[in-house]
């Protein structure tokens, strides 16, 4: 500001420098009813001329400066209102509370981060699942409740389009009674043309707070006001109409799929609509981007809303979901178990005292030796023996039990240790060969899908090396248990989101969430550590980047109105007072003011730097 | 040699009582009176647009702003949240502090609006003595410049003067 200050007082010493002089009496400058664009010049035998008053283009040019911050004003307090509803109504995005992302995001990796210290225990990992599938659910609710907030804004823009057209008519119209009503110079003959002028200068404030405008004079003395961007509202008698053209087709549009205008000037004698005889404020354009040509106003603000800040925040939500699930698929395949045997230990001979951990089923499928096909059952389906692993296994003992007590009906399988202690099957009386198969694995009709992974007559469960064991964690010395789990780390499922469509705003997150409702009723052990660290960081990461984003934007916000209301009451208060100016007097103000502002600043930061320390310690 | 010792000693002693007298209780609150004072005043001053007033309170504030500003450790811990009569003196303290915070930020807001209101005084005075030059610039229809002699019709020449 103070930089401001300084420019502007050189510029003004250095005018005065040019015409002569620097002297007082710049007076009785501002009344709003009467404009003129002239500089009343006093001519002085020494300087040549010197400034005796601009009182009247001085109230022209604060007029409109009093429109200028009247939109800019309007604009940046209903965005700054509407993002606080986004943010306490909508989002519940803010850094601290009790439904902060960063709350929720605690709830939910605080669970995950336990599994770190205690893996295998699958209650933790629902549970984690269960605050992320409820978490989801809020965003994705979020995410409903802006796409709502955002066609409620067709809503507020169609009536301040209304608003702005009435005031557009009014003022036209008064513009053209102006020169009607002007008396003919006796003193009080210029009441109505006075008031005509108030109103309409009332009708142009009204204008300023929904859209931008620059309003003058031309040279013939008519009216003439037009937005920033220099589209026309009001010039003589052309009847110019805002038209916006109301939601239907308003997701194309936001798909940029057509040129699509969303707010246009149009003359209401022209029935045409093509291009040329309208003036687009808004739309999109043949850029494949959505064009504003507003720069204040309310229209400004809820059209900022509507096509940018609340689709860049649904956006995020969305990337943010789909990393959400796509990063707890990748932990979810990470600590899926795999099915049958986990883990068998024992040096040198096994014996059927070894202990055993083992979880889920394994089916054995029987083929024929000779043709590789699979072995029917009396429905004509391919043959299998299920063996459930669920319960009451041990030890190796209890597997072979298991396994020899088990049957498909027709056929069975047996289970032993042979001589040199390795743990065999071989099918009870029949001619066949069979296969470890995972439990997803699916036959096809004529048992072809079968035949790719191994069939053997005498089979080989657990092998062994002199000194070691096997263990299902590395799959050491086992070639079976290798392609078991191989076979079953192939057939887990991992989930992904749905990767939302370019141009798709406000995609529904119910399929992200289904997916996550499967995850949860899996069995978990953990392994993972360093995946769960990994996601962690990067939720984390996003879910601060969408709070930073939101902050940021209400934090800047508020700074404006609060700039703006004090620069519009500035100019309201001068248009309102009727005292003088004297250039003199406001050069030494801009130097005054300059020096109580260091130190007023600097009373207040050191009050505030109190204030912090007694809220935080008291 | 120790006996040096105990009579430096004896000064840090002394130098101490006289910190822990210096921030006594009443005397910080008696500086954030005076404060108070000031800030009140010039919030006058603004009011009434006498800012050469205002501007004469600066020194008197710059030196209790510092003095608030070096201070503050010493200040804030000058309370002991144990002793109930500190408690008491910190909640009166803390309302002397908000109300100089409340005060000052509205002084910042007046000043802030005078400080616009003055340079767009100024832009707009530049733009219409910038305006009027041109005008007197313009050349006659044979390209020669007449300007000299033109007395342009919204220039107003007071004879008083």
């Amino acid at each position: 500001m103070s930089k401001i200050m300084e420019t502007t007082a050189s510029a003004i010493r250095n005018h005065e420098r040019q015409i002569g002089v620097a002297q007082q009496n710049i007076v009785n400058a501002n009344d709003p009813n009467y404009i003129r664009q002239e500089v009343n010049l006093v001519s002085n035998p020494q300087v040549g001329a010197e400034i005796k008053s601009i009182d009247l283009a001085m109230s022209e040019g604060l007029l409109k400066e009093q429109y200028n911050k009247n939109s800019l004003f309007h604009s940046s307090r209903v965005s700054k209102e509407m993002l606080q509803q986004v943010i306490e109504d909508v989002y519940s995005l803010k850094l601290d509370g009790k439904n902060s992302i960063t709350v929720n995001l605690n709830g939910i990796f605080g669970n995950i981060k336990e599994l770190e210290l205690a893996s295998n225990n699958s209650n933790k990992m629902n549970d984690a699942v269960s605050s992320m599938e409820k978490f989801v659910e809020n965003v994705s609710q979020q995410s409903e409740k802006l796409q709502k907030f955002r066609q409620e804004q067709d809503e507020h823009i169609f009536k301040s389009v209304e608003k702005l057209n009435g005031h557009i008519v009014t003022a036209r119209n008064l513009s053209q009674a102006l020169p009607l009503l002007k008396g003919d110079g006796v003193r009080g003959s210029d009441i109505k043309y006075n008031d005509a002028k108030n109103k309409l200068f009332n009708e142009i404030r009204e204008i300023s707070k929904l859209i931008d405008v620059n309003q003058y004079f031309d040279k013939d003395g008519e009216l003439v006001l037009e937005t920033k961007s220099g589209i026309p509202l009001i010039k003589g008698d052309i009847k110019y109409k805002v038209e916006f053209t109301h939601t239907d087709g308003l997701d194309n549009y936001l798909k940029r799929d057509f040129i699509f205008p969303a707010l246009s000037v149009v003359d209401e004698d022209i029935q045409d609509t093509s291009p040329q005889f309208r003036n687009d404020l808004v739309t999109s354009g043949v850029t494949n981007q959505i064009i504003h040509h507003l720069k204040g106003g309310e229209l400004q603000a809820r059209f900022e809303l509507r096509d940018k800040i609340i689709p860049d925040l649904v956006n995020r939500l969305d990337i943010y979901t789909d990393t959400l699930v796509r990063e707890m698929n990748a932990v979810y395949a990470d600590a899926t178990p795999e099915l049958g045997f986990q883990s068998v230990i024992s040096n040198n001979k096994f014996t059927t005292s070894d202990t055993i951990t083992v979880s889920g089923k394994f089916r054995i499928g029987l083929f024929n030796p000779n043709d590789g096909l699979s072995i029917k059952n009396v429905a004509g389906k391919p043959e299998t023996i299920e063996i459930d692993l669920s319960s009451g296994i041990s030890t190796l003992q209890n597997l072979i039990d298991k396994i020899n007590n088990t049957s498909s009906g027709s056929y069975s399988v047996l289970a032993g240790l042979d001589g040199d202690g390795h743990l065999t099957i071989i099918p009870g009386g029949i001619n066949a060969n069979f296969a470890i198969i995972s439990e997803d694995s699916k036959f096809g009709a004529d048992g072809v899908g079968i035949n790719q992974f191994f069939g053997f007559n005498n089979l080989k469960l657990f092998t062994y090396v002199d000194d070691k064991h096997y263990d299902s964690r590395t799959s050491a010395n086992s070639t079976i248990s290798l392609k078991i789990s191989d076979e079953i780390t192939n057939s887990r499922q991992i989930y992904t989101a749905k990767v939302r469509k370019d141009g798709d705003i406000g995609r529904n997150n119910k399929a992200a969430l289904e997916e996550l409702l499967k995850i949860q009723n899996k069995e978990f052990s953990f392994k993972g550590t360093d995946s769960i660290a990994k996601s962690t960081t990067t939720f984390s990461s996003y879910a601060n980047g969408i709070v930073d984003t939101l902050n940021i934007k209400h934090q800047y916000l508020e700074e404006k109105v609060v700039k703006n209301k004090i620069e519009l009451e500035a100019i309201d208060e001068q248009i309102a007072s009727k005292s003088g100016v004297n250039t003199d007097q406001e050069l030494l103000y801009i130097t005054q003011l300059d020096r109580m502002h260091k130190y007023v600043l600097k009373t207040f930061q050191i009050m505030e730097e109190y204030w912090k320390t007694l809220l935080a310690t008291f | 040699m120790d006996n040096e010792k105990i009579e430096e000693s004896k000064q840090n002693v002394e130098h101490e009582k006289n910190d822990e007298d210096f921030f006594e209780y009443e005397l910080i609150i008696k500086a954030l009176g005076r404060l108070s004072k000031i800030v009140k005043r010039e919030e006058e001053f603004i009011e009434k647009k006498q800012y050469d007033k205002a501007v004469e309170l600066i020194p008197d504030k710059i030196e209790l702003v510092n003095f608030f500003s070096k201070n503050k450790k010493k200040i804030l811990n000058s309370f002991s949240v144990s002793k109930e009569q500190d408690l008491q003196n910190k909640e009166e303290f803390k309302n002397l502090v908000q109300n100089l915070l409340d005060v000052s930020g509205k002084n910042m807001n007046k000043i802030k609006k005078a400080q616009y209101l003055g340079s767009k005084v100024m832009e707009i005075l530049k733009e219409s003595i910038q305006k009027n030059e041109m005008k007197n610039k313009n050349y006659y229809k044979t390209g020669k410049s007449f300007a000299k002699e033109k007395i342009s019709k919204h220039v107003i020449l007071n004879k008083e003067a």
